[in-house]
C-alpha cells in the first residue's frame, strides 16, 4: 500500500480546509505542507532502492525518477508553505493583501502543490499533461495574487504562453498515443508510462521525431527553457515570494520531468542521439541567453528567474550529454538547484520586504539591515553560481567532466556550460555584493522573519556538506534516477 | 588517503611529497608569524563578525590546495582559498574602491579556475581519472596537441593565481586593500600556489614539452619582473608598491621554472635542477620578505592612518625598529647581500647563464641571455625603488601631523617582524643549507648537489659561490665606507641646512614623486605617466594660492584588455536585453519559431 | 464508412472556412459567436464518426463538445464581454484583408505539413489532419496579432480546437477520462483567464494589451 495518493490527497483536503476555516488558514497550510514533506521523503526514499510500483489502481506511478521529483517538490512545498506564514503577516501589514483574500492565498498554494505532486505520479501521461496544465491555472492566479499591473501582466503572459505551450505538448501526446494505438493495438493503456516505455521499440519512428519536437517545445515552454522562457522572469519575479519559491523550486522540475519521459521514450524508440542532441542544443541556449539579462538587470527576483533559466538549462545539457556520470550529476543538479534557489528566493522575499522594493539600485546595505538574509544571498550566489565547495559544483563539475569525456558535441556543450556559469558568477555577484554592502537606506519597513537562521542557514549547510560529501541515501537516490534515465545506446 | 566524494567514482585523494612538502612549510612558517602579527593587529583593529574563521579557514585551504591529491579535492581547495580570502579583502567594504577590488580579484580569480578546470577536465578525458598520478602515469601517452592546450589553459589559471602580466591587475588593487596581515599572506604565500600549480602542471602531471613551453614561460616572467618593478616605482600608496613587487617577484621565479622547463624539453637535468632550485628558494624567500615588508607596511598605516607614502617621513625616529625591519625586509627585496633575496637572485642568474652555455641551439642560448638582461635591469631598478620607499617614508622630516605623532607598533607586531628579518638574514647567509635542503625534499631539484656526478660542469660550483659572492660584496662594500674613516680625516658638522634664507618645511622634502621622475621619465613610453596639475588662483587675481600636482600611471592592461571586455559584454547584453521585449506577440513569435524548427530538425 | 468521411471532410473544411472568416471580422461578439459554430461543428465530427465507428465514447466527446466548448465558454466570454462594455478590436496589427491572406497562407503551410506527416488516422478523413493543423496556426495568427486581451483568449481556444480535431481523426480520442480531464481544465483555463481579463481592466481601464509592455529585460 503505497503513501503516494496522500501526497495529492493532503494538499487537495487543506485547501478545503482553508477555504472553510479561514482563520487557521495559514497553519492548516503549515501543517499540510509538514505532512507532505514526510509522506514525499519516505515515498522518495521508497522508490529509489526498489523496483517502479503502481499506486491506486494502476493511476499512480512511482519510479526513482518520479521520486526525486516528488522529494524536491516536498521539500521545496514544505519551505514556502512555512515561509509563507511570516511573508503573507508582512503583506497584510504593508496593505498589499486584504485580511479577507489571505485565505484564498493558501488554498491555491495548496492546490498548486496537490497539482505539483499529481505530475511526477501520474502513470497516465494525458493526465500527467492535465496535472501540469492544472499547476499553470493555479499558480498564475497566485501570480497575479496583488493585482497590481505588473502582476497582472506576468500572469497573462504566464497563461497565455503557457497554453500555446502545453498546447503543442498536447499534440505531441495525441501523436504518442496515435502511434502507441498502432503499435499496441486497441488499448486504454496506450498512454500508460510502463506500458509504452516497454514497447517504445515498436513505436513509429517518424512520428515520434515529431512527438518528441513538439513536446520539448511544449513542456520546454513550461520549464523555462530558452528561446521559451520569455514568460519566467516576468512571473517569477512579479509574483508574491512563497510562490516564486514553488514556481522556481518546484515546478520548473515538474515540467522538466515531462520532457524527460518524452526524452526517454523517444531514445526507446529513436536510439539516444535524436532526443539527446536536441536536449544538449536547447540546454546550450538556454545557458547563453540567461547570460546577458543576468550581466545587466535591475531586479533581483529577476535575477534569480534568469538563473533558473541557466539552471534548466544545465539539467537539460547534462541529460543530453548522458552517462551514468552525467545522468547522476543531472539528478544531483536538479536537487542542487531547487535548494539554492529557494533559499535565495526567501532571501530576497524577506529583504524584498524589508525594503519596500527589489529594484537593485534601491537595495543596499542588506548586512546592516537584515544579516541573515543578506548572508543567504551572497552565500547563496556563491554556491548556485557553482562556485567550489558548494554542491551546485559537484554536479556542474560531474556534468562538465562527463562533457569532456563524451562526443564532440558533449565537449562543447561543457565548453558552454563552463564559460556561461562564469559570466553568470561575476555578474550575479556583482549585483548581490551591490545589494548586501553600501550604505543602508534610512527608510525601512516594518517586516519579521522569524526563524530566519533556520530558513537561511540549514540549506546552505545542507549544499556545504554535499558539495564535499553526500550522504548515502541521497547517493543511492541519484544512482537509481541515473538508471531510470538510462538510455541503450 | 582518500573519502568518497559527492560524484560517483569520485575519492578525494591527498598527497605529500616533496614538492608539497616544500610548499607546505612556506605556508606554514609564514602564517603562523603572521597569525603573531593579527593577534596584535587585532587589539586595535577589529574585523566583521567571522573574520577571524575566514582567515583561519584561509590558511587551512592554502595548506589543503598543497596536500591535494585529485582535481575534484585541489578545486575544493583552491576555491576555497579564493572565496576566504575575498571575504578578507573586504574588511573595510564601507569604501566603493574596495568593493571593486575585490569583485574584480574575485570574477578573475574564478575564471582563472574555469580555465583549471579545463585543464583539468583534458586530463580526465584522456586518462579516465581524476588523481594527479594517473596523470602523471597517462603523461607520455598524452597527445602533444591536447598538451599543448593544456599546458596554455593551466598556465592562463594558475598564472592568474600567481600575479604574472597580463594576468596581474587584480592584484595590485586587491592585495592593499586587505587587512595587513592577510595582504602579508595573500602576497606572500597564496600567489606561490600558482607557482606551485605552473609547476605541477609542467614538471608533474605533462610530459616533458616543446621548448617553447619555457620560452615561453622565460618571456612571461621576463615581462613581469621588469614592467612589475616599473609600476612599483611609480607608486606612491606603499602596499601597492608592495604589490607590484610581488609582480615583480613572481617574474623573477618564473625565469627559474621556465629555465628549468627548457631543460626539461632539452632533456638537461642539470639546468632543471638549477632553474628550479633558483625558482623553489626564491619562492621561500619571496614570502619571507614580502609577509615582512607588508606587516611593516601595516604598522606603518596603523600608526600614520593613509597608506599614501607623501605623508609619511620621518619615521625611522618614532618607530625605530619597524624601521630597522623595513629596512632589512626592503635591503633583501633589492637583492642585496648579504640576504636571502640576493641569494635566490643570484641563483636565478646562474640558471640563465648555464641554459645559456648548455644549450646548443642559438636561439634557446640568446633567450635566457635577454631574460638575463631583464633581471639584471630588475634589481637595479627594485634598489631604486625601495631607496624610495624607505628614504620617504622613515627619513627626514615627518610630512604630516599624523606621521609626526606616529608611535612604534605592538610588542606582537614587532616580535612577527624581527622574526622575518632574522630570517631574511638567515636565509641569505645560509644559502648553501637550504638549497641543498630543497634538493632533498623536492628531488628533481637536487641534482645540482650531484652535480658533478650527473655530468653538469660548473654548476655545482656556481650554486657554492653564493655566500662567496655575497661575503665578498659585503666586504667591498664596508672597505668603501671604511676607507676614508681610517685613512682620510672625516670631521662631520653639525650645521644647519642653507635653504636660501627661508624657514625650512617639510614640504621642501624630496617627495616620492620626484624621487621618481627621471626613471618615469626614462620609461615613459612603457608606463605611459599621466599628470594632472590644478593650479588655484586666489579670487581677482594671479596669484597662485596652492598647486595639486599627481601623477599616476595609465593603467594599460586595465583600460584596454579588462575594461574594455568587461565594457564589450555589458554592450552585447544591452543589446540582446532587446529581445526580452515585454510584447506578447513577440513571444508567442519566438515560441513558434522554437517549434517550427525543432518540426524541421525532426524530419 | 466512405459517406461518413466524406461528411468529417466537409465539416472539417466548414471549420476551416469559419476559422479564416474570425481572422477577418473585428467585432468581439462575432467572434465569440464564430467560436460557437466551430463547436457545434466539431461536436457534429465527434458524433459522425461516433456513428460510423461505433465507439461510444465519441458521444460523450460529442455531448462534452457541446456543453464545454458551445455552452460553458462562450458563456463565460459573453459575461466578461457584458462585464467590460467591449465592443470590437481597434487597431489590429494586421488588416483585415492582410490577416485573411496570411491565415490563407498559414493554411497552405499546414496542408503542406500534414502531406509530410503521412499520417493513416484511424478515422479515413483525409481533410481533417491539415485543418486541424491550420486551427493550431490560425489560433497563433489571432493571438499574434490582436490587441485585445479577449480576442487573444479567442485565438488561443482556436488552437485548442485544432488539437481536439486532430485527436478525433487521428486516434478516436484519447481515452475518456485523459479526454474529461483535458475538457475539465479548458474550462478551467478560460474561467482563470475570464478573472484576468477582468482584473487587467479594472486595473488599466482598458483591455488592450499594449499595455501590458512594461516588463522588459
Amino acid at each position: 500500500m503505497s503513501l503516494a495518493p496522500l501526497l495529492v490527497a493532503a494538499p487537495l483536503v487543506a485547501a478545503l480546509l482553508c477555504a472553510a476555516v479561514a482563520r487557521r488558514a495559514a497553519a492548516i497550510s503549515a501543517l499540510a505542507a509538514t505532512i507532505t514533506l514526510v509522506v514525499g521523503a519516505v515515498v522518495a526514499f521508497s522508490s529509489f532502492g526498489a523496483p517502479a510500483e503502481h499506486a491506486l489502481a494502476g493511476l499512480m506511478y512511482v519510479d526513482a525518477l518520479s521520486g526525486l521529483i516528488v522529494l524536491i517538490v516536498a521539500l521545496v512545498a514544505a519551505i514556502a508553505a512555512l515561509y509563507a506564514v511570516p511573508y503573507v503577516r508582512n503583506a497584510v501589514g504593508a496593505h498589499e493583501i486584504a485580511p479577507t483574500e489571505v485565505r484564498w492565498f493558501y488554498v491555491w498554494i495548496q492546490l498548486s502543490i496537490a497539482a505539483m505532486f499529481a505530475v511526477p505520479l501520474m502513470n497516465n501521461l494525458g493526465l500527467m499533461w492535465v496535472a501540469i496544465e492544472t499547476t499553470t491555472l493555479t499558480t498564475a492566479l497566485l501570480v497575479a495574487f496583488f493585482r497590481r499591473g505588473h502582476s497582472l501582466e506576468a500572469a497573462w503572459k504566464y497563461l497565455m504562453l503557457g497554453a500555446v505551450g502545453l498546447g503543442f505538448a498536447l499534440f505531441g501526446i495525441l501523436l504518442t498515443y496515435y502511434a502507441a494505438s498502432h503499435a499496441l493495438g486497441e488499448a486504454a493503456a496506450a498512454l500508460d508510462w510502463a506500458e509504452l516505455r516497454a514497447n517504445a521499440a515498436a513505436l513509429d519512428p517518424a512520428l515520434m521525431r515529431v512527438a518528441f519536437a513538439l513536446v520539448l517545445i511544449g513542456f520546454g515552454t513550461k520549464a523555462g527553457l530558452a528561446p521559451m522562457h520569455t514568460w519566467l522572469p516576468d512571473a517569477h519575479g512579479e509574483a508574491p515570494t512563497p510562490v516564486s519559491v514553488l514556481l522556481s523550486g518546484a515546478l520548473l522540475n515538474c515540467a522538466l520531468y515531462g520532457v524527460l519521459r518524452f526524452h526517454l521514450l523517444a531514445a526507446g524508440t529513436l536510439g539516444p542521439s535524436f532526443s539527446s542532441d536536441l536536449l544538449l542544443g536547447l540546454g546550450a541556449i538556454s545557458i547563453a541567453v540567461a547570460v546577458p539579462f543576468v550581466l545587466v538587470q535591475h531586479d533581483l527576483k529577476r535575477l534569480l528567474a534568469y538563473s533558473s533559466v541557466e539552471h534548466m538549462g544545465i539539467v537539460a545539457l547534462a541529460v543530453g550529454i548522458g552517462g551514468p556520470l552525467g545522468l547522476f550529476a543531472a539528478a544531483f543538479h536538479m536537487f542542487n538547484h531547487s535548494l539554492a534557489k529557494t533559499t535565495l528566493f526567501v532571501a530576497a522575499g524577506a529583504l524584498g520586504q524589508r525594503y519596500g522594493t527589489l529594484r537593485l539600485a534601491r537595495m543596499r546595505g542588506a548586512f546592516e539591515v537584515a544579516p541573515l538574509p543578506a548572508l543567504g544571498l551572497v552565500v547563496g550566489t556563491i554556491a548556485i553560481t557553482g562556485a567550489p565547495p558548494f554542491a551546485p559544483f559537484a554536479s556542474e563539475f560531474g556534468i562538465a567532466q562527463a562533457g569532456f569525456a563524451g562526443r564532440p558535441a558533449a565537449l562543447a556543450a561543457a565548453v558552454v556550460l563552463i564559460a556561461g556559469s562564469v559570466l553568470v558568477f561575476g555578474g550575479m555577484l556583482f549585483h548581490v555584493l551591490n545589494v548586501a554592502l553600501r550604505t543602508a537606506p534610512r527608510h525601512l519597513h516594518v517586516a519579521s522573519f522569524p526563524f530566519a537562521a533556520a530558513f537561511v542557514c540549514v540549506p546552505l549547510v545542507a549544499l556545504l556538506v554535499m558539495g564535499i560529501w553526500l550522504p548515502p541515501q541521497l547517493r543511492e537516490a541519484f544512482s537509481a534516477v541515473a538508471a531510470v534515465l538510462r538510455v541503450a545506446p | 588517503m582518500s573519502v568518497e566524494g559527492p560524484l560517483p567514482g569520485l575519492m578525494l585523494t591527498w598527497q605529500i611529497d616533496g614538492m608539497s612538502l616544500f610548499f607546505a612549510l612556506v605556508v606554514l612558517s609564514i602564517s603562523s608569524v603572521t597569525t603573531v602579527y593579527a593577534i596584535g593587529y587585532g587589539r586595535h583593529h577589529h574585523g566583521f563578525p567571522g573574520s577571524g574563521l575566514l582567515y583561519a579557514l584561509f590558511i587551512l585551504a592554502m595548506l589543503a590546495v598543497i596536500l591535494a591529491g585529485d582535481a575534484f579535492t585541489f578545486l575544493l581547495a583552491w576555491e576555497t582559498m579564493s572565496l576566504t580570502s575575498f571575504g578578507l579583502v573586504l574588511t573595510d567594504h564601507r569604501r566603493a574602491t574596495v568593493r571593486q577590488a575585490a569583485w574584480a580579484y574575485l570574477v578573475m580569480t574564478h575564471t582563472a579556475t574555469a580555465f583549471i578546470v579545463a585543464a583539468f577536465l583534458l586530463f580526465a578525458r584522456t586518462s579516465g581519472s581524476l588523481v594527479f598520478a594517473d596523470w602523471t602515469a597517462h603523461a607520455p601517452a598524452l597527445d602533444p596537441f591536447v598538451a599543448s592546450i593544456i599546458f596554455v589553459l593551466g598556465l592562463v589559471g594558475f598564472g592568474t593565481k600567481a600575479g604574472m602580466i597580463p594576468l596581474h591587475v587584480w592584484l595590485p588593487r586587491a592585495h592593499p586593500v586587505a587587512p595587513s596581515h592577510v595582504s602579508a599572506l595573500m602576497s606572500g604565500v597564496m600567489i606561490k600556489l600558482g607557482i606551485y600549480g605552473i609547476v605541477r602542471l609542467s614538471f608533474d602531471w605533462l610530459a616533458p614539452g616543446p621548448a617553447w613551453w619555457g620560452a615561453l614561460i622565460l618571456a612571461l616572467g621576463a615581462t613581469s619582473a621588469v614592467l612589475g618593478v616599473l609600476y612599483a616605482l611609480m607608486e606612491h600608496d606603499l602596499k601597492r608598491l608592495l604589490a607590484y613587487h610581488s609582480v615583480e617577484n613572481i617574474g623573477i621565479i618564473l625565469l627559474g621554472i621556465g629555465v628549468a622547463l627548457v631543460g626539461r624539453s632539452l632533456d638537461l637535468p642539470g639546468v632543471i635542477a638549477v632553474g628550479l632550485a633558483a625558482a623553489l628558494f626564491h619562492v621561500a624567500n619571496h614570502a619571507t620578505f614580502k609577509a615582512l615588508l607588508f606587516m611593516g607596511a601595516g604598522a606603518i598605516d596603523a600608526a600614520v592612518g593613509t597608506r599614501d607614502l607623501e605623508r609619511y617621513g620621518g619615521l625611522l625616529r618614532r618607530m625605530p625598529i619597524t624601521g630597522a625591519c623595513f629596512l632589512v625586509g626592503s635591503a633583501a627585496i633589492s637583492a642585496l647581500p648579504p640576504l636571502n633575496g640576493f641569494a635566490s637572485e643570484w641563483l636565478t642568474f646562474q640558471s640563465l647563464l648555464t641554459l645559456g652555455r648548455v644549450a646548443s641551439e642559438p636561439q634557446t642560448a640568446l633567450l635566457p641571455l635577454f631574460a638575463g638582461g631583464a633581471l639584471a635591469l630588475t634589481g637595479a631598478l627594485a634598489v631604486a625603488c625601495f631607496v624610495k620607499a624607505f628614504g620617504i617614508s622613515f627619513l627626514a622630516l615627518p610630512r604630516s601631523q599624523h606621521a609626526a605623532a606616529a608611535r612604534e607598533a605592538g610588542a606582537l607586531e614587532v616580535v612577527a617582524m624581527g622574526t622575518l628579518a632574522a630570517a631574511c638574514v638567515a636565509l641569505g647567509l645560509g644559502a648553501v643549507p637550504v638549497v641543498s635542503f630543497i634538493g632533498q625534499i623536492v628531488p628533481s631539484a637536487g641534482a645540482p648537489l650531484a652535480g658533478p656526478a650527473l655530468g653538469i660542469t660548473g654548476v655545482g660550483s656556481g650554486q657554492l659561490v653564493v655566500p662567496g659572492v655575497a661575503v665578498a660584496l659585503v666586504a667591498l662594500g664596508a672597505l668603501a665606507v671604511s676607507l676614508p674613516r681610517l685613512f682620510g680625516r672625516v670631521r662631520s658638522r653639525v650645521a644647519e641646512t642653507w635653504a636660501c634664507g627661508i624657514t625650512l618645511q617639510p614640504l621642501h622634502e624630496y617627495t616620492a614623486t620626484a624621487f621618481a621622475k627621471p626613471i618615469r621619465l626614462m620609461f615613459r613610453d612603457i608606463v605611459r605617466p599621466v599628470r594632472d596639475v590644478g593650479i588655484v588662483h586666489r579670487v581677482g587675481t594671479r596669484f597662485v594660492a596652492s598647486v595639486d600636482y599627481r601623477s599616476h600611471i595609465a593603467p594599460v592592461f586595465e583600460r584596454y584588455v579588462y575594461v574594455a571586455i568587461k565594457d564589450r559584454l555589458v554592450a552585447i547584453a544591452h543589446v540582446v536585453r532587446r529581445a526580452q521585449n515585454g510584447s506578447l506577440q513577440t513571444y508567442l513569435a519566438y515560441v513558434f519559431a522554437a517549434v517550427l524548427t525543432a518540426l524541421l530538425l525532426a524530419r | 464508412m466512405i459517406g461518413a468521411a466524406a461528411v468529417v471532410d466537409g465539416l472539417a473544411l466548414a471549420l476551416l472556412a469559419v476559422a479564416l472568416f474570425s481572422v477577418t471580422i473585428r467585432g468581439l461578439v462575432s467572434g465569440v459567436w464564430l467560436l460557437v459554430v466551430q463547436s457545434l461543428l466539431l461536436a457534429l465530427v465527434a458524433a459522425t464518426i461516433g456513428v460510423s465507428s461505433g465507439a461510444a465514447h465519441m458521444w460523450a466527446a460529442a455531448i462534452l463538445t457541446l456543453a464545454v466548448r458551445a455552452f460553458a465558454v462562450p458563456a463565460v466570454l459573453f459575461r466578461v464581454l457584458t462585464a467590460v462594455a467591449l465592443k470590437r478590436e481597434t487597431r489590429p496589427l494586421l488588416s483585415s484583408r492582410d490577416a485573411l491572406i496570411v491565415g490563407v497562407g498559414l493554411a497552405l503551410t499546414a496542408y503542406l505539413a500534414a502531406g509530410r506527416l503521412e499520417l493513416t488516422g484511424a478515422f479515413p478523413a483525409r481533410q481533417a489532419l491539415p485543418v486541424s493543423l491550420a486551427l493550431i496556426f490560425i489560433g497563433l495568427l489571432l493571438m499574434a496579432t490582436r490587441r485585445k486581451a479577449i480576442s487573444q483568449l479567442i485565438g488561443l481556444i482556436t488552437i485548442e480546437n485544432g488539437i481536439f480535431l486532430a485527436g478525433l481523426i487521428a486516434t478516436l480520442g484519447l481515452p475518456l477520462f485523459v479526454e474529461i480531464g483535458i475538457f475539465f481544465d479548458l474550462l478551467v483555463a478560460v474561467g482563470v483567464t475570464a478573472v484576468l481579463t477582468l482584473r487587467i481592466n479594472e486595473q488599466f481601464d482598458t483591455m488592450n494589451t499594449d499595455e501590458l509592455r512594461r516588463l522588459r529585460g
